[in-house]
């Protein structure tokens, strides 16, 4: 366990200096981001200014608050989605991904905590839209801290799942992945991360209710917005966790199946 | 007496649109704990394919390896911590983090103490002249320093065994002296090294035994001596009459199995025995070959390795 926790940290460690090593970067992404939040703030305040919205009401009614939400949701999928097949190509372009595995670090870890960096990024970055946001447009939030770090916890590693997959199958094709493209394509469209899906025609509806960041959205909103219990978003947790259940195991499947083949076609560093 | 590493009816094939290409044909060896065996051969003989089964990092279409005892398959856990490998590769490190990060986040995967690997990472950088360098981003490196650092990244974890592939390329003469001490310190402590090389002086220099490889097969296995009275051969040149020199290319292809070199009015064969010369003689006196010389002497080495490996299809 301790090695476990020492090698997480060496490689948090590593991505920092690998980070800082470009510093106009990492400048430019931070001024970037604040901008960002600064023009998604002034266009949901124009938005909301003179207008209600009824259809929001179990969220707080407020369109800031719902856009806000919906935006870093989006920003951890898309976290979870690309992060480990992002960590593996870069593995795989820098010739690196050989003497991770050399080093006795299961194949699981290299991509874990190649990609924790990006989520701890994320983080960073979803605390200071909040704070931002919070300040300069007032918006309003009844957070519950628990429950919604709980959400954001399995949203993560069910949808890490599909990640998985994903990284699996950049292990062969080394650049384009299908799976990706369609769930972070089908998740904007049909999850209600930038409305609510009852606006969706009714059979497109049915799609949406297969996709997890649905009901892991309108969990994480309520907890967020309204400071909800976990009574009133147990519905959406348990089948979180019964999605959970299914996209881990098949993201596993998908990646060793991936990684398999690759060290048969001797193309682990290819790219 | 258990073997650093086994290899059993060793093939790998790698299938390409449609075409099927053996990497590896049907290879066994067996390499004793505590020895320095290289495995020589041209571009393209399998060495580095070979080198990968055994460090677990590709897997073989049939036949089985074992490393002390360990199946690479099966345990390849087990066998990731007793290697230590340095590839020819120009990429396998961070290129924006400088040689001395590189080298404390690899080590630091072992599970090695941070104050034993700082420590063991600044001796090992003052060893191989990096000390300065050390500190710099690995981009800035040049291939010498970048070979090094290699070497140096499979030296941290202290393993049974070490696994070169090419390490004397692209270094100074003084660090190949440098290195080849080292290899000698390291076999004294009772390590096993493989190296792989196309470079048949230094696969002399330090090994034990050396098995010559070509097209995924192995030739021959044995020590430098064994094979030096192996390749004993030698090398007859004929001068070809004026007349003939424009048929050098029907000649050559009748004396097929001991062509070693053509030029101008000269054919070159190599011989392993006396009797094959008098065979010769009386072949080119059938043909009506006419020649105004002949001249026999001993080849380099180098050459007779070529001739040995070279594809003379």
């Amino acid at each position: 366990m301790k090695n476990f926790f020492v090698k997480f940290v060496n490689f948090v460690i590593r991505d920092f200096f690998i980070a800082i090593s470009y510093k106009i970067n990492l400048v430019i992404g931070m001024i970037g981001m604040f901008f960002g939040v600064l023009k998604f703030g002034f266009m949901a305040h124009f938005l909301q200014f003179g207008n209600s919205f009824p259809s929001l009401s179990s969220y707080g009614g407020s369109l800031i608050s719902y856009l806000i939400t919906g935006g870093i949701f989006m920003s951890y999928v898309n976290v979870a989605m690309n992060s480990f097949k992002s960590a593996i190509r870069s593995e795989q372009i820098s010739g690196t991904l050989e003497y991770l595995l050399l080093s006795d670090t299961p194949i699981y870890q290299i991509i874990i905590f190649s990609g924790i960096s990006n989520f701890l990024w994320t983080t960073l970055d979803a605390i200071s839209v909040l704070l931002v946001v919070s300040v300069i447009f007032d918006m309003k939030m009844n957070i519950n801290f628990g429950l919604s770090l709980f959400i954001i916890l399995i949203t993560i590693i069910c949808i890490s799942g599909i990640g998985f997959a994903s990284a699996g199958i950049i292990m062969v094709t080394k650049k384009g992945d299908p799976i990706g493209w369609l769930f972070t394509t089908l998740t904007g469209v049909l999850s209600g991360v930038f409305y609510p899906i009852s606006f969706l025609p009714k059979w497109i509806r049915f799609f949406s209710y297969l996709l997890p960041p649905t009901y892991a959205l309108k969990a994480l909103r309520k907890a967020l917005l309204t400071g909800s219990s976990f009574a009133s978003v147990k519905s959406q947790i348990y089948v979180l966790l019964l999605m959970t259940i299914i996209t881990v195991p098949i993201g596993v499947f998908v990646f060793k199946k991936g990684y398999d083949r690759a060290r048969v076609e001797g193309s682990l560093i290819e790219y | 007496m258990a073997y650093a590493v086994e290899v059993e009816n060793l093939s790998k094939i790698y299938k390409k649109e449609g075409d099927t290409f053996f990497a590896l044909k049907n290879i066994n060896l067996c390499i004793n704990k505590g020895e320095v065996f290289s495995i020589l051969g041209p571009n393209g003989a399998g060495k580095t394919t070979l080198l990968k089964i055994i460090s677990t990092l590709v897997l073989p279409s049939s036949g089985v390896v074992k490393i002390n005892g360990y199946d690479i398959c099966r345990n390849e856990s087990k066998v990731r911590r007793i290697i230590g490998v340095s590839t020819g590769f120009e990429r396998s490190f961070y290129y924006r983090l400088s040689g001395y990060r590189n080298l404390l986040f690899f080590g630091s995967l072992y599970g090695i103490p941070r104050n034993i690997l700082k420590n063991r990472i600044k001796l090992l950088l003052k060893e191989f002249d990096l000390d300065q360098a050390g500190y710099v981003p690995y981009m800035k490196y040049s291939m010498g320093m970048k070979k090094k650092l290699s070497i140096i990244r499979a030296l941290l974890h202290d393993p049974d065994i070490f696994i070169f592939d090419e390490p004397m390329s692209s270094l100074d003469v003084k660090t190949v002296i440098k290195l080849r001490e080292k290899i000698h310190l390291l076999k004294k402590s009772g390590k096993t090294i493989i190296i792989a090389t196309h470079n048949i002086e230094e696969a002399e220099k330090v090994s034990d035994r050396i098995a010559v490889m070509n097209k995924g097969v192995i030739k021959k296995i044995g020590t430098p001596h064994e094979l030096k009275k192996l390749l004993n051969v030698k090398i007859v040149d004929i001068f070809l009459s004026e007349s003939f020199s424009n048929e050098k290319k029907r000649i050559a292809k009748i004396f097929h199995d001991w062509i070693y070199d053509i030029s101008d009015n000269k054919i070159s064969l190599a011989l392993s025995n006396e009797g094959e010369l008098s065979k010769i003689l009386k072949l080119l006196e059938l043909l009506g070959v006419s020649y105004f010389d002949i001249t026999i002497h001993d080849s380099d080495l180098e050459k007779i390795f070529i001739f040995l490996t070279e594809d003379k299809n």
